[in-house]
């Protein structure tokens, strides 16, 4: 036991003195003098006549457009790079998957690589408090997404605070052989994805079977006997194999998949919530009721379902956000963040990512950030955890339909059988000569959407449900606009 | 554990030392690694001892190791098997590969590699305003870690220079980053012959507009053959240095400007060379074990197998053949003014 992570100081502060804590981070900043350079807010500050170089608090924030993932892909688009990113500053790349076509590639400056790597150290420890040996079997996503870079700076801190943690880094592709690795070295914290830990769960259960049962063939050994009618009456369990302590997940939401990772691996899941735009990791704590949004790092405000609504349904509303710790509990809306990042700082960044408030009093752990939980996308993503993709990209793909009649509407509900996600795409046909070849030619052109395709070959989706139905049943939101991406009850 | 001020100073001091001087603490090093060894099961018909170091004939008595060691080796990755109390990273040679083998790293492994970035941008000549694309293989060789260990040197030596990472393993998303790197080129691109070929075919496929027209060089890790060395030089038309590494170890070997070969560091490791006369007899005679030579000793323009020993904390490797076929270009006489041995790849 060497030092502990856990920084009182910073975590369990008085909300208001958070708040000082954030403000004079956003001075210290000078984002704005910094974004003023950027042609991703040139225009859109003009038009809004912001005139300000400096800020001395956040309220002056609220003057601020906001700007989305739109406006960087459309900078992307407009400005050369050394237009809209600092240069100077800027260290280290990483690039989103492009759930929507074009993935947007997000500059990070050496202060935010600090950032993220204290908000890593205070996750990493926050649970066990103490620093201590552990192994750990962590797969990420390959460079240049995110996840590879955490990992990597995760292993750099430690080595350079001389901490022994032992990391088996894998990819999705090399599961098998990182198991038994894994199997060998005792590791006892898992990272992952929840669905991908429900895969690995699902393949070491049928390995187990099997294994058990090839031994006892070959071996006729008892113990193997005994030990395959156990498993005949119950099943295997990674648990089993595996003694793990704890697992962090990220990537997607937990919640449907909390009780079989509990049953499963037998620990308590810890969820994770960063975005490629932002990095920094924030998490859940012993509590699990709600994931603690780190303030002193970023400024993060709301905007209140009742403002969306307003602005879906009057023309050039512009709807207001708050702060997210002066949120009531309960309150549901977009996350918006400012950060301070001197490669390309994010003003007022609209996330689409819609989150409840779980609180903002003080956690009975004793750490003071507001907590939230998240709940699903805004946009226009179809969004099945790891694997996501466009209204567009399906679209695109039924417009291929064409030979046995073509799709006159479409819908997709996303229901889960378990905890894995199973679609059911409703297609209402026009010109159909034959209703079986015409599904058939359905799942065909979904083949053409490359990440559901894999979604569905590696079982982390089960495959769509096609239904075709005479009307498709029109589903609006509150403000009259036809959702056709419709997240079931039990989603 | 990372480097320090100093010790980054030390390493970059290490680039020029005297022959002897080197030799002396290459020496020492020897010799941790040898007691490391001694209580490896890699090891156990090796019998090595601390005081083989007293070299050389004892030394080169000791049998040579082969990539088929390693493998019967990495079936069994328990404690016992691997010197040191613990294993900080494990990273595998490419999932292509049949059978990919897990390899461990100790702490002062990984703090080593970070240290060996700082020189890979002193020596390669990285400079400010560069933007160096790493290309990774599929799979958790030393290349996964390398950029975040770049970007921490070029922070230490407050060099203004940006990393992309990208890693070559999801082709589905490497034709998005396509007009990225047409936009941003990169100026330095670090990568193996196979993915650097594989970037530029999935690029010329998809675009006309001229691509990585502002490479300054590429520092090219990983050849296998002359052919692709060949095939890397006519696709990208620029520069190229190389680099000498394991399949899924840590890189050990790197050109300097002057191109008069790749410099094996001796802090790092000691080399011998299997000459081929000797690598000749072995074949035409069952049971023959080849002598090698220290390399720095050997004729300039021997050309052999090429042996290492590096000083490696966790699974040290003693006399490994590394099947890389090379030519001895010299020691003291590199303009650049570093005398670590320099082999040319034949």
């Amino acid at each position: 036991v060497t030092r502990s992570f856990f920084n009182r100081a910073v975590e369990c502060l008085p909300l208001a003195e958070i708040i000082g804590l954030q403000r004079q981070n956003l001075v210290k900043a000078d984002i704005i003098r910094h974004a003023c350079d950027s042609a991703l807010y040139k225009e859109c500050w003009q038009q809004a006549g912001i005139g300000l170089k400096a800020i001395s608090n956040r309220t002056e924030l609220t003057q601020f457009p906001y700007i989305n993932s739109a406006s960087i892909r459309q900078a992307y688009a407009r400005y050369s790079i050394a237009e809209i990113v600092n240069m100077e500053n800027t260290r280290l790349w990483a690039s989103t998957s492009g759930s929507t076509g074009e993935a947007k590639w997000i500059p990070y400056s050496d202060s935010d690589l600090e950032i993220f790597e204290q908000a890593l150290m205070r996750d990493l420890y926050q649970q066990r408090g103490k620093v201590q040996a552990h192994c750990v079997l962590s797969f990420t996503s390959p460079a240049p997404f995110v996840g590879d870079m955490l990992t990597n700076l995760a292993m750099i801190a430690h080595t350079r605070l001389n901490l022994h943690q032992e990391m088996i880094s894998v990819g999705l592709s090399e599961v098998e052989s990182a198991v038994n690795l894994a199997r060998q070295r005792r590791v006892d914290v898992l990272i992952a994805f929840p669905s991908v830990a429900m895969k690995l769960a699902d393949e070491i259960r049928l390995h187990l079977k099997h294994e058990v049962e090839r031994q006892w063939r070959e071996t006729k050994n008892p113990k193997w006997y005994l030990a395959s009618l156990y498993f005949k009456i119950k099943k295997p369990l990674v648990r089993d194999v595996f003694n793990l302590r704890y697992g962090l997940f990220s990537g997607e939401s937990i919640h449907p998949y909390r009780k079989a990772l509990r049953r499963d691996y037998g620990f308590e899941p810890y969820e994770t919530y960063a975005l490629t735009e932002f990095p920094c990791l924030n998490m859940d704590c012993e509590q699990h009721d709600g994931i603690h949004i780190w303030s002193d790092c970023c400024v993060p405000e709301l905007i209140p379902q009742y403002e969306l609504e307003k602005e879906e349904s009057i023309p050039g509303y512009i709807p207001k956000a708050i702060f997210l710790d002066e949120a009531a509990a309960s309150t549901l809306g977009e996350y918006v963040i400012t950060t301070f990042s001197r490669a390309l700082p994010l003003v007022r960044y609209r996330t689409s990512d819609v989150m409840q408030i779980v609180s903002t009093e003080r956690c009975p752990c004793g750490r003071t950030h507001p907590r939230i939980r998240v709940l699903h996308r805004l946009d226009d993503i179809i969004n099945m955890g790891l694997i996501r993709f466009s209204v567009q990209e399906l679209e695109n793909a039924m417009a291929h339909v064409d030979r046995h009649g073509v799709v006159h509407q479409w819908q997709i509900i996303l229901e889960r059988r378990g905890y894995k996600p199973s679609p059911r795409l409703i297609i209402e046909a026009a010109d159909m000569t034959n209703a079986d070849a015409m599904v058939e030619e359905v799942k065909e052109c979904l083949g053409r959407i490359e990440i559901l395709q894999k979604g569905i070959d590696t079982g982390l989706v089960l495959p769509p449900d096609i239904v075709l139905s005479p009307e498709i049943e029109i589903v609006t939101t509150a403000t009259g606009k036809l959702r056709r991406v419709i997240y079931a009850a039990n989603w | 554990m990372l480097p320090t001020g100093n010790e980054y100073a030390q390493s970059q001091a290490n680039e020029f030392l005297a022959l002897n001087q080197l030799l002396l603490l290459a020496e020492q090093k020897l010799a941790n690694t040898l007691r490391r060894g001694a209580s490896l099961p890699l090891y156990k018909k090796a019998n090595l001892k601390q005081n083989d170091r007293l070299i050389l004939d004892g030394f080169k008595r000791k049998p040579f190791l082969t990539r088929r060691d390693l493998i019967d080796n990495s079936g069994d990755p328990s404690r016992r098997n691997y010197a040191g109390r613990h294993v900080q990273l494990w990273g595998s040679t490419e999932i292509s590969k049949a059978t990919p083998c897990w390899f461990p790293r100790g702490l002062n492994d990984v703090s080593n590699y970070l240290e060996f970035a700082s020189r890979l941008v002193s020596v390669s000549g990285i400079k400010p305003r560069d933007t160096i694309l790493v290309l990774s293989q599929p799979g958790h060789g030393s290349s996964n870690m390398l950029p975040y260990a770049l970007a921490e040197a070029l922070q230490n030596n407050c060099i203004a220079a940006q990393i992309i990472p990208a890693n070559m393993g999801l082709e589905v998303h490497v034709r998005k980053w396509v007009d990225f790197l047409i936009e941003n080129q990169p100026t330095v691109m670090i990568a193996e012959p196979r993915t650097a070929l594989e970037l530029a075919g999935i690029m010329a496929g998809m675009t006309n507009k001229p691509i990585m027209l502002d490479l300054r060089f590429i520092l090219l890790y990983g050849i296998s053959t002359a052919v692709q060395l060949a095939a890397v030089r006519q696709t990208y038309s620029t520069d190229i240095k190389l680099a000498l590494g394991l399949d899924g170890m840590d890189i050990f070997g790197l050109e300097c400007d002057h191109h008069q070969g790749i410099h094996l560091w001796l802090d790092t490791g000691v080399y011998e060379i299997i000459p081929d006369s000797e690598a000749a007899k072995e074949s035409a005679k069952a049971g023959y074990t080849p002598t090698a030579f220290w390399l720095w000793e050997a004729d300039k323009g021997t050309q052999g197998e090429l042996v290492i020993t590096n000083f490696n904390e966790v699974m040290p490797l003693v006399r490994y053949r590394t099947g890389y076929r090379v030519e001895y270009a010299g020691s003291g006489d590199c303009p650049c003014g570093r005398v670590h041995p320099r082999v040319k790849l034949l």
